[in-house]
């Protein structure tokens, strides 16, 4: 296991060199850069300024002679300053990224506790009219657009009632900054982000449960006598929520990412905002610093998502031999 | 007799006895006349499809008749008259720069379907070729391919929309639909790879290279219509979340750019303490037609999922926004 | 059939009727079906895919899939109609007084648990063995069904087997509460010949130990004639004759069954594979759904020597000779 993580760690370097090498391409294939948007066009000599200035960071350097000096600097960690903030890019992406990861995780914890059981229940009265019901309700839900779900519960639940900050990561006044606090900014977004989701993970539960439950060890298991509690917990459960896993994984990646949308919306400090904002002044070492660091998390997610899959499945964990069951190397 | 040969799903020929096995009705239906009948009174009576294809008619309906329900400009400001609350000549008001909401939520319907269905056309068509060269020619191919689309998935795509918006200045509806094309095909390529992975290997295809049909004709004959149904249903699902992501782009203001229409960049123009508060004639119109339309998308999504077969398609998910 | 008026038979099925209701048609897989089990007895069901062996199987164990429902009929096993049995009784039953093996060996076992496992799972829940003391028995079962070295084996997934080892879990599994009654659909059909006529050997063995009946499901008629002691044919939902091995095995009545005894011969005479298509060719199974076809034989539309009656009226169940039943007009 040990030795397939780390292989794995090691598939990823290309794909994100790949994404750097867009990356870089990007921001350099746009007209105008951070000099733009810093300097006023409209002092004495600009243009001979910008010159010196030019020469003396390298900017007419061949493109890849600059990408590769950017990587350099890069895995040894100097990931160079911010245009717009005159900080270290990392003083800027750390803080944003642990806002993000903590907004994930109560994204995700909401998610499965709201998803899970109503998925449960749904199939376990599969075909019934509450059945319908909430099919049809989480389609609903899911074919909201996450930001009109998030301007109704901003109004209700911050702008009339006062119970929950409407933006920020932290607050202000005595424990500002504390778990607690941090915690309180994060659920309005992790909320509207949970309702969503959940409409999602409540469906694939009930499919997941019911495909299952049609199995043919299922009714070796009835055959047995065994008792119907037995039957859901040990085989259908053990196996119909396993896909649920890897799920798991691919969203905690996803939301580690940082969101734009959710993130722009709640003006909440995490990646996505810093990533809107670097756009708007052209700050490229924080782009590509953002850019890297959430495609990480989504590359570091699909890794989780099948070594959790691996730990649930024996199928794919003791895949020495030929295995009967492709698995899906996504 | 089940059990002594591997069972092949696509085979044509299967015991009927053997539950499950048979190849999916949506797939092998389309082979005789008594199936593509029974395909379409199931497609007829499915409530999912019939809710979903009315919910986008009428949406639709509504958009393209957009010059005989309203006969104001949507590009067009109405300096004298900004902010103005609904009247008999504005219906739902102007917005800060005078634009006509009625109009503006007319018209941008337009934009929006126009986006949702040529970005569908052309992922799916990307789609389609990137995971047949990868699925029928396999080796080296197959491999590329899929790195591609393990690239494009994991480059998170909002930002290189948003990324790419802020360092172009204007960002036209061709570009975007380039861009959330470009980001939206590998999930069709993989399905569509997938599926000729097993379909390659059918009795079917083999009697039809024996047969001495070339590629093309194989392709074309043997092998798209089994692609149809599981192509279709993702491709409602694919529609769905392009309209989702340009109304979630255009919300942080990324999306369509105004004087054009669009109804996000409207719900945009409303992102402000006091509009949300007091002038929901602003907001909550196109905020009700991109829900319906994306619902009704789903709906029927989740029609055809049922009516062709469930195994071959991924539960549709909407990019995170 | 069969007098045997000072002991009870085991099982004893009366009018069975499994139909599968869809919108829009209805398939009567299995319609009026009548057996007897006695103690000590093999029956062998045959026919050929289709005919609705499975489904009688698992109609007795009322597991029968939705859409599938079970309409009419008797199952009488030790006293109880296990029809009209509630659901809490009935489970007490399964796996205790009835063991059933399952066609697809694979499909059939659990792939996220160890094949020891789910053997002494049965033990637990039915003979209320400590997990000790039901994970010992269960390796002493793998034993018996031959999986060795069971110890080692116990701890492997079903994938990490081979199909006969998979197969013998199964049978490990079905008999390890020693069921007076044992199902067993096509339990070695996946398997080769040596595999085949050892476990065979193995079921004699144990039925002969305990005096347990079995219905033995299968199209093999080399499997039949090594095993058991009644065949009963089935074709499209009915059975088409019934009779003790010798007695049919001489001289088949329906014309289905001299198809089928037609068929085999051909395949056991080393013609196999070139015969095989020239018997079968006549048709294929008339999936009954119902309509005006339901009047007449079955059978009809591929029968030889069809008249026209035979399509007209249902074919009586008589019985022609002692303990031989037919269903067909011109016997």
């Amino acid at each position: 296991m040990v030795v397939y993580i780390v292989k794995r760690l090691f598939g990823m370097i290309p794909m994100l060199l790949a994404v750097t090498v867009v990356a870089f391409l990007l921001m350099h294939a746009a007209p105008g850069d951070a000099w733009d948007a810093l300097i006023n066009p409209s002092i004495k000599d600009v243009d001979q300024l910008r010159q010196v200035q030019a020469a003396a960071a390298g900017w007419n350097d061949p493109l890849w002679h600059q990408y590769v000096r950017w990587l350099g600097l890069f895995v040894q960690g100097q990931w160079g300053y911010s245009f717009a903030h005159h900080v270290p890019v990392w003083q800027l992406v750390g803080p944003a990224w642990l806002n993000s990861a903590l907004l994930a995780c109560c994204t995700e914890a909401l998610t499965l506790v709201i998803g899970v059981p109503l998925g449960l229940w749904q199939a376990y009265r599969a075909h019934s009219w509450w059945d319908h019901v909430w099919g049809g309700v989480s389609v609903v839900v899911y074919a909201l657009p996450f930001y009109v779900v998030a301007l109704v519960l901003l109004d209700a639940l911050a702008f009339h009632s006062h119970w929950l900050p409407a933006q920020g990561a932290v607050g202000t006044g005595p424990g500002a900054g504390s778990l607690g606090d941090r915690l309180r900014h994060a659920l309005l977004p992790a909320i509207s982000l949970a309702l969503v989701n959940s409409a999602v993970y409540s469906r694939y539960v009930r499919d997941a449960v019911l495909a299952a439950s049609a199995r043919d060890y299922v009714r070796t298991a009835r055959a047995k006598g065994l008792r119907e509690r037995t039957v859901y917990v040990r085989h259908v459960l053990r196996t119909g929520l396993s896909p649920l896993i890897t799920q798991l994984g691919l969203d905690l990646g996803a939301l580690a990412g940082g969101l734009v949308v959710a993130e722009g919306l709640f003006s909440y400090p995490g990646l996505g905002l810093l990533l809107l904002d670097a756009v708007h002044s052209r700050d490229s070492n924080v782009i590509l610093a953002v850019t890297v660091v959430t495609s990480s998390a989504v590359l570091i997610g699909n890794l989780l998502a099948d070594v959790l899959y691996a730990w649930a499945d024996p199928r794919v964990r003791t895949a020495g031999r030929e295995s009967q069951w492709p698995v899906n190397a996504r | 007799m089940a059990g002594q040969r591997p069972v092949n799903l696509f085979a044509p020929e299967t015991g009927a006895g053997a539950r499950g096995i048979n190849p999916p009705a949506g797939l092998s239906a389309r082979r005789s006349a008594r199936g593509e009948e029974a395909l379409r009174w199931r497609l007829l009576h499915n409530p999912w499809v019939l809710c979903g294809a009315g919910g986008l008619l009428l949406v639709a309906g509504l958009c393209v008749c957009a010059p005989l329900l309203t006969g104001q400009s949507p590009v067009h400001q109405y300096l004298e008259n900004t902010d103005a609350p609904p009247s008999p000549v504005h219906w739902l008001g102007t917005d800060n720069s005078g634009f006509d909401l009625w109009a503006r939520d007319l018209y941008g319907g337009r934009t929006d379907l126009l986006l949702g269905l040529a970005g569908t056309l052309l992922s799916t068509g990307l789609g389609l070729g990137m995971g047949s060269l990868a699925g029928w020619r396999g080796g080296w191919v197959d491999g590329g391919v899929m790195r591609l689309c393990d690239l494009v998935l994991t480059f998170p795509s909002l930002l290189l929309v948003v990324v790419l918006a802020g360092v172009i200045h204007h960002v036209t509806v061709l570009l975007l639909l380039l861009l959330l094309s470009a980001t939206a095909w590998p999930p069709a390529a993989r399905l569509v790879r997938g599926l000729l992975l097993q379909l390659r290997q059918a009795d079917f295809v083999i009697a039809a290279r024996l047969a001495g049909a070339g590629p093309w004709r194989i392709w074309w004959r043997h092998l798209l219509p089994h692609l149809v149904g599981p192509l279709l249903v993702n491709a409602t699902f694919t529609a769905a979340n392009l309209m989702a992501v340009e109304g979630g782009l255009a919300v942080i203001g990324f999306g369509v750019q105004p004087p054009q229409p669009s109804w996000g960049n409207v719900i945009h123009s409303a992102l402000d303490y006091f509009t949300l508060q007091t002038e929901p004639w602003v907001w909550v119109p196109p905020t009700i037609g991109l829900s319906w339309t994306v619902m009704s998308l789903t709906c029927l999504g989740e029609g055809l999922r049922q009516v062709f077969h469930p195994e071959f398609t991924r539960h549709g998910r909407r990019g995170r926004v | 059939m069969t007098a045997r008026a000072e002991e009870v038979p085991l099982l004893r099925v009366r009018g069975l009727a499994t139909w599968f209701v869809e919108v829009g048609r209805v398939t009567r897989a299995v319609n009026g079906v009548d057996l007897t089990v006695w103690p000590g007895q093999v029956v062998g069901l045959v026919g050929e895919s289709g005919s609705g062996k499975s489904v009688t199987a698992l109609s007795i164990l009322r597991l029968v899939p939705p859409p599938g429902r079970v309409v009419a009929g008797e199952v009488w096993l030790q006293g109880c109609d296990l029809l009209r049995l509630p659901e809490r009784a009935l489970r007490a039953i399964r796996g205790r007084d009835i063991g059933y093996i399952a066609q697809d060996p694979l499909a059939a076992l659990n792939p996220v648990l160890t094949v020891g496992a789910q053997v002494a799972e049965v033990l637990r829940r039915h003979l209320r063995a400590t997990r000790r003391q039901a994970w010992l028995r269960a390796l002493e079962l793998l034993e018996q069904a031959g999986l060795a070295p069971a110890s080692a084996l116990a701890r492997a997934y079903p994938h990490q087997l081979s199909g006969g080892q998979r197969q013998r879990v199964l049978w490990a599994l079905a008999l390890a509460c020693r069921p007076p009654l044992l199902l067993a659909d096509e339990p070695t059909t996946a398997l080769d010949a040596t595999l085949q006529a050892d476990l065979l050997a193995r079921l004699q063995d144990w039925q002969r130990q305990t005096g347990s009946g079995v219905l033995l499901i299968t199209h093999d008629l080399a499997v039949v004639a090594a095993v058991a002691d009644v065949v009963a044919v089935m074709y499209a939902g009915q059975l088409v004759e019934w009779a003790a091995v010798e007695q049919l095995g001489l001289a088949p009545l329906h014309p289905y069954s001299q198809q089928l005894w037609q068929a085999a011969a051909h395949l056991y005479g080393g013609v196999a594979q070139a015969a095989k298509p020239a018997v079968t060719a006549a048709g294929a199974v008339a999936a009954d759904e119902g309509g005006a076809a339901a009047d007449g034989c079955r059978f009809a539309p591929r029968c030889p020597y069809v008249l026209p009656r035979c399509v007209e009226q249902p074919p009586p169940w008589r019985e022609v000779q002692r303990g031989h039943w037919v269903r067909c007009a011109l016997v």
